[in-house]
């Protein structure tokens, strides 16, 4: 009896662990989203007054997301160094890291009219990627850990 | 840089091409420019703000910082005929710019006697700029307020509003814009007693420098001429001489010897070198 109680427990903690791990990730998803759409809005606000250049304009923007801030800093060094950037995929899906890529590496190569079209395209459609992260995070994330307790506790009663 | 066309560098009034190996005279060893490396050049040298250097992209030209210039040649994009931007660029000329100091000792005792009152002329790349640079920063040593009207950021070189290049402890510089607006804002709120600029051409920048003789402030400017006789007969000089902007006119000449300043009156007869 003891060894079952133990037993469910060890799952219920593990799931819960599971759940809270899975309900970070869609989180992160939704705040990468939400800060790379804030820092597109800046950077598209920026040509109409303080013509700032993109290296500028990537320092000055500060981000909650980590995967962001690394991406940030990568585009920066590397229109220093006038190379190709090289950006950290993180937890982006393949069609989500080619538009993030082409986006942050395509910034500054028009004229001013271009640039504010251009831009404002692909945030658009980062945009859709960022409703679809936020909509999984609110149906999945927030219950996560409550999820993940509810599934240790259904395979600890299955291996009683 | 020329698209499809080997590098050619320019030093010491002689041209050569960019090899592997460095510079050489043999044009077949000539490293050559395709078009998607030129556009890769502008952008990079824009920072990938293109959108920021446009104003300038429109004219031909981006100055960067320490007073490097690229010139630009491409495709023109209008609209209406207004001019949207360039793009495809077909070719790129980056000038470098270097002090002489100096440069100006022969003939500063003349400019001073003449009241500070002078136009520098040559064809491109004679020195014009380098010689406004020195005669800018002697004044200024000497005791001058001198206000340096620098529309393309090549004489002072500025870089976060800190001239890169020695033009002088009482000097005040405007960067950009038109001559116009920095020589009426100037003359309102600087104080100066030398007008330096770079590069006048036609009848604004002729009406602009009379407003500022006027006030009182004496003006040092260059202009572009293959020799003063061909420069005599452009309309906006005889403006010029008729408002009495200009004491003494310089030639910068070449020769075997390398580069002579010339020196004549403001009515443009010679007085020798």
């Amino acid at each position: 009896m003891a060894d079952k109680a133990i037993l469910t427990v060890a799952f219920c903690c593990v799931g819960a662990v599971i759940g809270y791990m899975f309900g970070s990730r869609l989180k992160k998803r939704s705040q990468y989203f939400a800060d790379i759409d804030d820092f597109l809005r800046g950077f598209i606000g920026s040509l109409d007054c303080s013509m700032d250049t993109v290296p500028e304009i990537m320092a000055a923007h500060s981000s909650g997301s980590e995967l962001l801030k690394n991406q940030l800093e990568a585009c920066r060094k590397s229109i220093g160094n006038g190379t190709a950037p090289e950006l950290a995929q993180g937890f982006l899906t393949k069609a989500e890291y080619a538009l993030v890529n082409d986006t942050l590496s395509g910034l500054g190569k028009l004229s001013s009219d271009g640039e504010r079209k251009n831009t404002e395209n692909k945030r658009r459609k980062l945009e859709e990627f960022g409703k679809r992260a936020s909509e999984k995070y609110a149906k999945l994330g927030r219950p996560s850990v409550k999820l993940g307790f509810l599934a240790g506790l259904l395979v600890s009663v299955l291996c009683w | 840089m020329r698209a499809g066309k080997p590098i050619t560098v320019q030093y010491g009034g002689k041209y050569w091409y960019l090899s592997r190996g460095g510079i050489t005279e043999d044009l077949s060893h000539g490293l050559v420019v395709n078009s998607v490396e030129l556009n890769s050049c502008v952008v990079n040298a824009a920072e990938h703000s293109i959108y920021a250097y446009n104003d300038d992209i429109k004219n031909g030209y981006m100055t960067l910082q320490g007073g490097v210039r690229l010139g630009i040649c491409g495709e023109v994009i209008t609209d209406n005929l207004k001019i949207i931007t360039v793009k495809n660029y077909s070719a790129v000329n980056i000038r470098i710019p270097h002090e002489i100091r100096g440069f100006a000792n022969g003939i500063m005792s003349d400019i001073v006697a003449k009241n500070c009152s002078a136009l520098i002329l040559s064809p491109p790349g004679g020195g014009k700029t380098t010689l406004l640079r020195d005669i800018a920063r002697q004044l200024s040593d000497a005791g001058r307020n001198v206000l340096i009207v620098d529309e393309r950021g090549e004489i002072a070189c500025c870089s976060d509003g800190v001239p890169s290049m020695d033009v002088g402890a009482r000097t005040d510089v405007y960067t950009g814009g038109s001559k116009k607006h920095a020589i009426e804002c100037g003359i309102r709120a600087m104080r100066p007693d030398v007008i330096v600029t770079d590069e006048i051409f036609g009848d604004e920048d002729a009406e602009i420098l009379r407003e500022a003789v006027g006030s009182g402030i004496s003006v040092i400017a260059s202009a572009h001429a293959s020799d003063p006789a061909s420069f005599a007969k452009r309309a906006f000089y005889t403006k010029l001489k008729n408002y009495g902007v200009f004491a003494a006119m310089y030639f910068i000449a070449f020769s075997d010897k390398g580069r002579r300043i010339i020196a004549y009156d403001g009515g443009g007869g010679s007085n020798g070198g």
